[in-house]
C-alpha cells in the first residue's frame, strides 16, 4: 500500500496519561474542538505520516483480530461521516479506550491525535490515530528588543519517529461483514513479533485489536525468490552476483529483526544504480512496499544448500557457510579456440580434501 | 553582324571588366552581410552552391538585345543582368534572410524585380518557375580591386532554393520556345514537377522543425510539460528560470515516448492536480510546468530523482509525500 494522495479532513487532539502508581487510570484530557491547521502545519503533519508509513520496516499491514462491540474498528467506523460534534465525542471514546489499554504503569502518556481523511488514488476513507509522546525542547524568539530562549516542555510530532505510533484503519468497503473490506496499517518503531510483552503490543494489539499477519512465510519466500530472479537477470558481473546472493541468504535467514522490507535489502546490498530498478521490479511483481514478517519456516530446505552451475552439466552444491568460507572462485581466460576467441573458465579452490562421491 | 550589334559588343568589351568587378563586389558584400545574420552558423554551408557572379557572354547578350522581341529602345542600358549573382539556399524561409541582406546593402539601391511569393498569391493555380530577383544598382564611389564601378551599374541577384534551382536547371529557357509552348503535355509535366517541388519544400521545413526538436530534447520536454500542465491543472503556468532548471536536470530521463508516458502517469495520479492547485497560489514551484516532470521522476526512480536535484529537501519532501513516498535519506 502506497500512502499517496493522503488527505486529512478533521483532526482532534486529546491527551492521555501514564497510570497512577496504584494502577488506576488518570482520565484523559479531551480536546474541546477540531483543530484548524494552517496549510504549512498540515503539510508537516502529512509528511510525518508518509515518513513513518512508507517503506519503513516498522510499518506493516496487520490482521484485524478484534472487530466486535467496543473494538477500535467499531469505534473508528462510527466516526466516518458524522457531524463535527459527534466526531469529537466519538474520538473521546477512542482516547478512553487507549487509556484503558495502557495497562502497565511504565507506558508513558502522550497526545492522541484522532483524524479522518482519505488516502490513495481511489481516495479510500480512513480513520487514523497517532499516539505521540511529548518532548522537551528550546525555542528562540524575540521579546521586544531582545532575543530570548524559551524552554518548551510539551512539543510533539517532531521528526523523531521513535516518539510516535500510528494506526490507520482503511475502510474500503464497509458493506462487507467485518473485518472484510477493511485494512489496518500500523507504524511503531518498537514493533516486534516475538515478544508479546514488548513495548508495542498494547498499542497494536490491545488498543487497535490487530495481530501480526500470518502470511510471513509466504511473503518471505516470495521476497527471496523474486530477489534471486532480479539478481540473476541483472547486469552485475558473476562475482558481484554471488556476493549479493550471499547477502540475500544471510538477510533472510540470519537477521534478527522481526520484519523487513524489500527496499531495506536494496539499500544495504545492491549497488546504488540498481536500487530504483529493484524497487520497480518488486513493484511490478506486486511485492508489497510495506514491511513483511520475516519467517523462513517454510523455506528451510531452500536455505540449507546452494547450487552453482557451470556450463550445461557441472554443478557444485554446498551450504551457504561452506561456500562463503571454504570455496573461492575466480574467472580465468581459457585456452583459445580455433577461431582465436578465449572462453571464460572458472578456477575453484576448495579448502577441503575430496572425501567421497555420491 | 550589323552596326548596332557591333556597337553594342564593342561597348561590352570595354566595360565588361567593370561589371565583373561590380559583380565581385556584390558577392563579397552579400556574403559578409549574410554571415552576420546567421552567426554562429557558417555562411559557407548556407550557400548550397558556391556563390559566384557571372557576366553575360557576348552571344546571349546580343540575342537578348535584338532577337527576343523585347523591343528595347536602348538595349545596352535596358539589359539589367549583364552581370548576375545567383544564391541557392536549402529552405524557402532562408530566402528572406538573403533578401534582408540585399535590402540593407548601403552601397547600392535595391529594387525587387520578381517575387515568387507574390506571384503565387496572384496566380494561385499556376506552378511555374519560382525565384526572387533583385536588381541592385551601384551608388557613387564603389570600388573593387582598384576598379571604379559606374554609378547606377545594375547587377541582377537571383535567390532560390535548391529545389527551385533544380527546376530551373531542368527547364532552362527551352520551356519558353514556341515549339515547346505548343505542347500542353510538356507544360503540364513541368507544372507538375514545380507543384511537387513546392510541396517538398513544405515537407523539408517540417523535417527541419522535427530535427530541431529532436536535437533539443529540453525544448521538446518543455513543450510537453507545458501543454500537460495547462490541461492537467487548468492553471496558467508562471514560467520562471526555476522551470528551466527543472527541465534541464530531468530532461535526460525522458526517452522516446515520454509524452505518452507522462500522460499515462498523470491519468493514474489525477489527484496530483489538486495538490498543485492548492499550493500554486503560494509557491512558485507549483506554478512551473516542470513540477510535473519532478513528480514523474520521483515515481519512476525515487532515489535517482533526489540525487543532484535542483530542489532542496524541504521542497522535495512534500512532492514525495504526495506520492506516498519518503524522501530518500542518503542524497548524492
Amino acid at each position: 500500500m502506497l500512502f499517496e494522495n493522503l488527505r486529512v479532513s478533521r483532526i482532534v487532539v486529546h491527551e492521555v496519561f501514564q497510570r497512577n502508581v496504584d494502577k488506576s487510570i488518570r482520565p484523559p484530557v479531551f480536546g474541546e474542538a477540531l483543530e484548524e491547521l494552517s496549510q504549512e502545519a498540515m503539510g508537516a503533519f502529512r509528511l510525518r505520516m508518509t515518513d513513518a508509513l512508507s517503506g519503513q520496516t516498522q510499518s506493516l499491514q496487520m490482521r484485524i483480530a478484534r472487530f466486535g462491540a467496543g473494538s477500535f474498528l467499531e469505534l473508528a467506523e462510527g466516526l466516518i461521516g458524522t457531524d463535527d460534534r459527534a466526531f469529537l465525542a466519538g474520538s473521546q471514546a477512542v482516547a478512553v479506550k487507549l487509556a484503558e489499554e495502557q495497562r502497565a504503569i511504565r507506558i508513558p502518556g502522550g497526545m492522541l491525535i484522532v483524524f479522518e481523511g482519505t488516502v490513495g488514488a481511489q481516495a479510500v476513507p480512513f480513520i487514523g490515530v497517532i499516539k505521540a509522546e511529548t518532548q522537551a525542547g528550546f525555542r528562540r524568539s524575540r521579546n521586544g528588543e531582545r532575543a530570548v530562549v524559551e524552554f518548551l516542555q510539551n512539543i510533539f510530532l517532531t521528526p523523531a519517529t521513535r516518539l510516535y505510533k500510528i494506526g490507520m484503519m482503511l475502510l474500503d468497503d464497509v458493506t462487507q461483514p467485518k473485518p472484510n473490506g477493511r485494512r489496518a496499517f500500523v507504524f511503531d518503531s518498537n514493533i516486534s513479533v516475538s515478544n508479546r510483552e514488548a513495548a508495542a503490543a498494547y498499542f497494536y494489539e490491545g488498543f487497535l485489536g490487530c495481530a501480526f499477519p500470518s502470511d510471513g512465510p509466504y511473503e518471505t519466500a516470495k521476497f527471496f525468490d523474486l530477489t534471486k530472479e532480479f539478481v540473476r537477470k541483472s547486469e552485475l558481473d558473476p562475482e558481484k552476483k554471488r556476493d549479493v546472493l550471499d547477502s540475500l541468504y544471510v538477510f533472510v535467514r540470519d537477521e534478527q529483526e522481526p520484519t523487513f522490507t524489500a527496499d531495506q535489502f536494496g539499500e544495504r546490498f545492491l549497488p546504488p544504480n540498481l536500487r530504483d530498478t529493484y524497487t520497480d521490479f518488486m513493484r511490478g511483481r506486486k511485492f508489497t512496499p510495506n514491511a513483511v514478517v520475516r519467517d523462513t519456516s517454510q523455506m528451510a530446505g531452500r536455505l540449507r544448500r546452494r547450487k552453482l552451475k557451470f556450463g550445461a552439466d557441472i554443478e557444485l552444491s554446498a551450504s551457504p557457510e561452506a561456500l562463503a568460507n571454504k570455496v573461492t572462485m575466480e574467472a580465468i581466460l581459457g585456452e583459445a579456440a580455433a577461431d582465436g576467441a578465449a572462453p571464460t573458465w572458472t578456477r575453484i579452490t576448495i579448502r577441503e580434501a575430496l572425501t567421497g562421491e555420491q | 553582324m550589323n552596326d548596332r550589334e557591333t556597337e553594342l559588343l564593342e561597348r561590352w568589351r570595354r566595360e565588361r571588366s567593370v561589371y565583373e568587378a561590380w559583380g565581385g563586389f556584390v558577392s563579397e558584400a552579400l556574403t559578409a552581410a549574410i554571415a552576420l545574420q546567421i552567426d554562429p552558423a557558417p555562411v559557407g554551408q548556407f550557400f548550397r552552391i558556391p556563390l559566384k557572379h557571372r557576366t553575360k557572354d557576348e552571344a546571349s547578350l546580343l540575342a537578348k538585345a535584338f532577337h527576343r522581341g523585347k523591343g528595347y529602345a536602348n538595349p545596352y542600358e535596358a539589359i539589367e543582368d549583364k552581370v548576375g549573382v545567383r544564391i541557392v539556399v536549402l529552405f524557402a524561409e532562408e530566402i528572406r534572410i538573403v533578401e534582408r541582406a540585399i535590402q540593407t546593402g548601403i552601397q547600392w539601391t535595391a529594387a525587387k524585380a520578381r517575387d515568387f511569393e507574390e506571384e503565387r498569391s496572384r496566380r494561385p493555380f499556376e506552378f511555374d518557375y519560382q525565384s526572387l530577383h533583385y536588381i541592385v544598382r551601384a551608388k557613387e564611389g564603389v570600388q573593387f580591386h582598384g576598379i571604379d564601378v559606374f554609378p547606377d551599374a545594375p547587377c541582377e541577384i537571383q535567390v532560390r532554393t535548391l529545389l527551385q534551382h533544380a527546376y530551373s536547371e531542368l527547364t532552362h529557357d527551352t520551356i519558353y520556345k514556341p515549339s515547346v509552348q505548343a505542347e500542353p503535355d510538356v507544360k503540364r509535366a513541368a507544372a507538375k514537377s514545380m507543384a511537387l517541388i513546392e510541396a517538398t519544400d513544405d515537407y523539408f521545413t517540417q523535417v527541419r522543425e522535427r530535427l530541431a526538436l529532436a536535437q533539443a530534447p529540453g525544448l521538446q520536454i518543455a513543450a510537453v510539460v507545458d501543454r500537460q500542465y495547462g490541461e492537467f491543472t487548468g492553471l496558467d503556468p508562471d514560467v520562471s528560470p526555476l522551470n528551466t532548471l527543472l527541465i534541464d536536470h530531468y530532461k535526460t530521463w525522458a526517452a522516446e515516448g515520454f509524452a505518452a508516458e507522462l500522460e499515462a502517469f498523470l491519468t493514474e495520479k489525477a489527484f496530483l492536480a489538486d495538490f498543485i492547485r492548492e499550493r500554486a497560489p503560494r509557491e512558485l514551484l507549483y506554478r512551473q510546468p516542470g513540477v510535473l516532470l519532478v513528480y514523474w521522476a520521483i515515481s519512476r526512480a525515487p532515489r535517482k530523482a533526489a540525487a543532484g536535484s535542483p530542489l532542496s529537501d524541504a521542497e522535495l519532501a512534500p512532492l514525495y509525500g504526495d506520492l506516498g513516498q519518503r524522501l530518500p535519506e542518503a542524497r548524492a
